[in-house]
């Protein structure tokens, strides 16, 4: 991979995250509206692209209420708890989310620094999906900054942290939310999801 | 299906303003570069760099291998005001503290808490895995009390003397040495180039009277105040110092905390003097009751009260429920129906508990066993472990001089002239008798006259009085008030008075509103009416303690070698009456009008630390020319006073000298002239003991587990407190400091050079109380880190009382048996004194403000000014609909503010708003709102929730700093920057109001004791 692909998946995932971190609000939906083109193509549904930069047709409030519905509200009856030990072992901080704050831990990943809702990281469950693909992220910034010999440490820790974690239910999750979602910026994040998750990446 | 690469980097050009990393991944990288990928490689592999345990139990055998590297000192936690035991956990090579978690020994952090004579390594055992004691003694520090050590290593702690530069208030400072600090507080001189400011030596006069016209003023020396934080070990050594300055005035942080609770406690129990207040005994009641207070989640022994809620509910057979305009954790959907919140309006508590003492009298539901015994021993007799003065006759004919008195037996010829102390029941003929007289019950019931001394006088009994005041509204009217269903109170009252003495009411800070006191005395009657008082599973005042700082068996640490005098009146006019004034006098001689007084006066309160600061402000009754602030942040704690009294304490000709001697810069102490660092937590001497919730006798006691890191005097000690003023004492001439200044008990006079010269002793008298307690073994002592301070206990104490002293050192104070808790059913420690349904020392105060007596027993009263103007009627709900209350935060406290892994889990507070309400505003979660009160303005975040009353503001109290490490400080050549996370959030203490009715400078406060007004304050809500 090179380095500016390795910089370019790093912001794919930081945007990824970003969606299921915040909040929306009109900043966000602008920003959403700027990158829909190249994100539809990207993942290979540009009839979505139209649909995600009309956000002014629905009001902010619809995008909450989805938001809330799907993320935060168990009792919505759209939610999809968008944790690792929820979907994997149908429970919250099982433990699969102290595995995933163990990698935390080790590597030095603060949540409270991530700019997120302040329900996610004011008392942050390490195994939610935006906290997973922004420490995927992380890492790979790094990798790309860092010297050879700790380049293959970050490396080694992002395959690891794939393969034992975000790729066991990355893709599942962002299929269930592509088919649960109501609005075109949420059924766009589920596809994001399962293209950021598929493992090959295909030549260009 | 795979992304392309190229789909890839052209989507992530487009990405700009979509990432978390608000930062930049600068913050990342450099967290990133220091895990164990990058080369490091943890010291353990399952515990990674977690520090060592301090030692290891084999759980088979029970072998305990001790780290020799650390230490494990049982001292004293003061993250805030319950005071618990705790654990330290001690680096010996570094010093560091390294962990801090509970003191199996003691009571407030572990239940059952171990024997007292239990090995210092058998107490390690007992918190371990070795035949599961550990699930036995799980003595634990709670969240704050776990985080609190950080404080140790603050980066804005003072480490030096500082005083200021420029003017006051202005953020800056030079250090200076304690020689010179020492020298210019004492002799005082042109000391900021703003003119001659007097020293303390100068204001130490004790011969020239500060009013000629006014003597019960006293002396100039009384122009010397000292403001302190509470009762954490070390408050007798300054008491000991104000004493011999010859000072009356002194003031803790009670008034703007819960002195309303502890009034309504004092009128309860009789005591005003020492405020006694009274605890559930919450390992036996079944039904509790809390109005204003929620246990676990405030309250005071607050980790006591919440193990112990939390046990009883689960496996116990504990009900119980909130009552306020808040949801708490004390409320437990885990419980079921168990625990129960109830949402009221602010300040209207009173309303709530005088329905249901309406309902209860109704009803006949009071235990009329208990109430109708008219002393001891007839209580004792009829098996009453208590009893209380229902049946005592009491003055009610307006035209009697005595209005208000109980008549006195004497008054009757039932009792020697003179005497004071013998009351009037009637029995059941309606015949008076002395209430010593009868050995069974009284009439509980009675309104009629009496003949004393000739004159035909009405008279009721003191429960005949309460019954007409309840009557006063109905109980859809007090329904009405409190927002309360009259069926929910109906419900409550029945339910309350359906467990036999096993039910208790209690309350706290919840009742710090302008009506405060009535409040909390309708709500703490409660507990007579159902006679809970001594009974297991009731209510208790307390087990007590071991003498410490008394005339104790080894060391008298009351007296000084030349006592100096202090009665006078105080300067918040706290404790002494309007009408015993010179000014009063003059008024009524030559005919003017005596009411209202320029300022009211609170002839049975104490610790109103407000009224301190605003009076020597206001030069009413007098001014004060020094302030000594001992670690105590009062305009901040109290509502309103930073907004009244800001102007004036910047304005240095006011009150000339301001000493703070605190270990930070905090809102009050940015005014000082002068700041003198002080020891924090775990680095100081001092003996303590629970406010309440034991029901044996305990005394806490701190000492210096680790070194401050603080400078030192010449003596070698710390600069703080004890050392501070010690210098000051002896460069003036204090008696009762230096050589020859405690007394023993064989009258040898010793001297008082160090701090430990005072607190050392004052443990002696703990060891040896009673029965002495045994001596420390070297393993003790070792283990516990005891003999870091050997040398000390060597040089203060005499050779018996070494090993005494440091067998109560190592298990950080002294606690009694749990098995004397009780004796069958009634309590094993008995509060002697009757519990009182009318309060005469109440119902015989006029208000100086209009000049009303005040009721001697509970009523309903809306908060109101002082001249008993309703709140509502000057600020008009329709201007301010919402009404403001604080909330206790259960991780935070106002002074731990900075403890970043408090802060981690709870960053911030914000602006609790019922969705209602919120919806009729059009405001959502995560809106900035601004909150507007006649007094200031302070802007939040929202929080939605339906966990509020409506029409309800909640604050979370402890955030919205703007000192304390908030703004930018400069020392010297120095800047510490103002940090964001410690200004973060919102103070509802800025919103607090001042009393319009009043002249001067003032805060709102409770109108019969002047408790500051925290609570039920008038706001307006806008989105901003």
């Amino acid at each position: 991979m090179s380095v500016d692909e390795q910089l370019a998946r790093a912001r794919l995932l930081d945007s990824a995250a970003t969606l299921y971190l915040r909040r929306p609000d009109s900043s966000l939906l602008r920003a959403c509206a700027t990158a829909c083109g190249a994100l539809a193509e990207m993942i290979g549904a540009p009839a979505l692209a139209d649909r995600m930069a009309d956000t002014d047709r629905y009001p902010l409030s619809t995008f909450e209420l989805e938001y809330d519905a799907l993320f935060c509200v168990p009792v919505s009856g759209r939610y999809l708890p968008p944790f690792e030990s929820a979907q994997c072992d149908r429970r919250l901080w099982g433990p699969r989310a102290h595995a995933v704050a163990r990698f935390y831990g080790e590597t030095g990943f603060r949540l409270e620094d991530l700019a997120c809702d302040p329900i996610w990281n004011s008392h942050p469950i390490p195994d939610h999906i935006g906290f997973e693909m922004a420490f995927l992220s992380a890492l790979l910034q790094s990798e790309a900054r860092a010297e050879a010999s700790r380049a293959a440490h970050l490396r080694g820790t992002y395959a690891l942290f794939r393969h034992e974690h975000f790729d066991s239910w990355a893709t599942s999750y962002g299929t269930r939310l592509m088919k649960t979602a109501h609005t075109p910026l949420y059924q766009a994040l589920g596809a994001l999801t399962v293209g950021i998750a598929a493992r090959e990446v295909a030549p260009a | 299906m795979p992304v392309s690469r190229r789909d890839i980097i052209k989507a992530a050009g487009a990405l700009g303003a979509l990432t978390v990393f608000a930062a930049g991944y600068a913050p990342m990288l450099q967290g990133i570069a220091k895990g164990w990928w990058a080369g490091e490689v943890p010291r353990d592999p399952l515990s990674g760099n977690a520090p060592e345990p301090e030692f290891r139990v084999d759980p088979a055998t029970g072998q305990v291998t001790p780290n020799p590297n650390q230490y494990v000192a049982n001292s004293v936690c003061v993250g805030c005001t319950s005071i618990c035991g705790v654990r330290v956990r001690v680096d010996r090579n570094t010093g560091q503290v390294l962990r801090v978690t509970g003191n199996p020994y003691h009571v407030l952090s572990s239940d059952p808490y171990l024997a007292y004579e239990t090995p210092i390594e058998a107490s390690f055992q007992s918190v371990s895995r070795f035949q599961e004691r550990g699930l036995t003694y799980r003595a634990t520090a709670c969240g704050r009390g776990n985080a609190v050590l950080s404080k140790l290593y603050d980066p804005y702690r003072v480490l030096t003397p500082l005083k200021r530069v420029g003017k006051r208030g202005a953020g800056k400072w030079q250090p200076i040495s304690f020689e010179q600090l020492v020298q210019e507080v004492v002799e005082g001189g042109d000391l900021f180039g703003e003119g001659q400011v007097d020293g303390l030596r100068a204001i130490r006069d004790l011969k020239t009277p500060l009013d000629p016209n006014a003597p019960e003023f006293g002396p100039k020396a009384n122009q010397m105040l000292f403001l302190f934080g509470f009762e954490e070990g070390r408050v007798n050594f300054a008491k000991r110092f104000v004493g011999a300055f010859g000072s009356v005035n002194m003031a803790e942080h009670r008034g703007n905390c819960g002195f309303s609770m502890r009034a309504g406690y004092a009128a309860l129990l009789g005591d005003w003097a020492a405020q006694p207040h009274l605890k559930p005994d919450f390992r036996n009641a079944r039904f509790i009751l809390n109005i204003g207070t929620a246990p676990g989640n405030a309250g005071n022994p607050f980790k006591r009260q919440a193990k112990l809620i939390a046990e009883g509910r689960s496996e116990g057979s504990l009900n119980y429920v909130v009552v306020d305009p808040v949801l708490t954790n004390s409320d437990q959907l885990s419980a079921g129906p168990r625990s129960r919140w109830i949402p009221i309006n602010p300040g209207t508590d009173g309303a709530l508990a005088m329905g249901m003492i309406r309902w209860i009298l109704e009803n006949k539901r009071y235990n009329e066993k208990f109430l109708s015994q008219p002393n001891a021993n007839a209580a004792k007799a009829a098996g009453e472990p208590s009893w209380s003065n229902a049946t005592h006759l009491v003055i009610v004919d307006p035209a009697s001089a005595d209005v208000g008195k109980f008549v006195r037996g004497s008054q009757l010829g039932l009792a020697p002239e003179g005497d004071s102390d013998t009351f009037v029941v009637m029995d059941a003929t309606g015949k008076p008798l002395a209430n010593t007289q009868p050995t069974g019950p009284a009439q509980l019931f009675f309104s009629g006259t009496l003949d004393v001394k000739g004159t035909s006088v009405a008279v009721k009994t003191g429960l005949q009085v309460l019954c007409d005041e309840v009557s006063k509204y109905t109980l859809d009217e007090y329904a009405q008030a409190c927002g309360i269903p009259a069926a929910t109170i109906t419900e409550l009252a029945d339910r309350f008075t359906s467990y036999g003495r096993q039910a208790v009411a209690d309350c706290h800070g919840g009742t710090m509103a302008s009506n405060g006191f009535y409040t909390a005395y309708a709500i703490v009657l409660l507990n007579a009416l159902v006679g809970n008082l001594n009974w297991k599973g009731g209510s208790s005042a307390g087990g007590g303690k071991y003498q410490d700082y008394a005339a104790g068996p080894r060391y008298d640490l009351t007296k000084l070698p030349t006592p100096v005098a202090t009665q006078d009146a105080v300067i918040s006019r706290q404790g002494f009456a309007y009408e015993k004034t010179s000014e009063f006098a003059r008024k009524k001689a030559a005919g003017e009008k005596t009411y209202p007084a320029p300022a009211p006066w609170y002839p049975f309160s104490t610790g109103l630390q407000s009224e301190f600061i605003l009076s020597g402000l206001n030069g009413y009754p007098y001014s004060a020319k020094a302030m000594i602030l001992w670690n105590t942040n009062p305009l901040y704690g109290a509502a309103g006073l930073y907004e009244s009294a800001k102007d004036a304490l910047a304005d240095s000709k006011k009150i000339p000298l301001t000493i703070s001697i605190d270990p930070f810069i905090n809102e009050t102490s940015a005014f000082a002239d002068y700041v003198v660092p002080d020891t924090v937590l775990y680095e100081t001497w001092g003996v303590t003991f629970p406010w309440g919730g034991s029901l044996n006798k305990v005394n806490s006691v701190r000492w210096p587990v680790v070194e401050p890191p603080q400078s030192k005097t010449a003596e070698g000690d710390p600069v703080g407190m004890e050392s501070f003023l010690i210098a000051v004492a002896k460069r003036i001439g204090l008696p009762g400091f230096g050589d020859g200044a405690i007394a023993d008990m064989n009258g040898n006079w010793l001297p008082l050079n160090h701090p430990q010269d005072y607190h050392l002793r004052a443990v002696a008298n703990v060891a040896f109380d009673v029965k002495p307690v045994p001596d420390a073994s070297d393993s003790d002592a070792d283990l516990t880190g005891v003999k870091r301070v050997w040398d000390k206990l060597q040089a203060t104490l005499k050779a018996e009382e070494v090993q005494k002293v440091a067998f109560v050192l190592a298990r950080g104070g002294r606690f009694e048996d749990a098995a004397k808790s009780y004796e069958g059913d009634w309590l094993g420690v008995r509060y002697g004194k009757p519990m009182q349904v009318y309060d005469e020392r109440v119902g015989t105060v006029k208000n100086s403000m209009n000049g009303k007596r005040f009721i001697g027993t509970a009523t309903w009263v809306p908060p109101v000014f002082t001249d008993e103007t309703p709140v509502d009627s000057v600020y008009k709900p329709s201007e301010y609909p919402f009404r403001l209350v604080s909330t206790k935060s259960q991780l935070l406290s106002a002074s731990v503010m900075g403890v970043t892994r408090l802060q981690d889990i709870h960053p911030s507070n914000l602006v609790l708003i019922h969705s209602d309400d919120a919806e009729r505003l059009g405001i959502h979660y995560g809106d900035q709102v601004r909150l507007t009160s006649p007094g200031g303005k302070a802007e939040g975040i929202a929080l939605v929730s339906r966990g509020i009353q409506r029409g309800t503001i909640g604050i979370e109290h402890g955030y919205g700093h703007w000192a304390l490490g908030a703004s930018d400080t400069s020392i010297g050549n120095t800047v510490w920057h103002a940090s964001a996370q410690r200004a973060a959030g919102i103070s509802s203490n800025r919103l607090g109001i001042s009393d319009p009715k009043r002249q001067e400078l003032s805060t709102l406060g409770d109108f019969v004791v002047g408790s500051n007004a925290r609570q039920a304050l008038p706001v307006r809500v806008e989105k901003t």
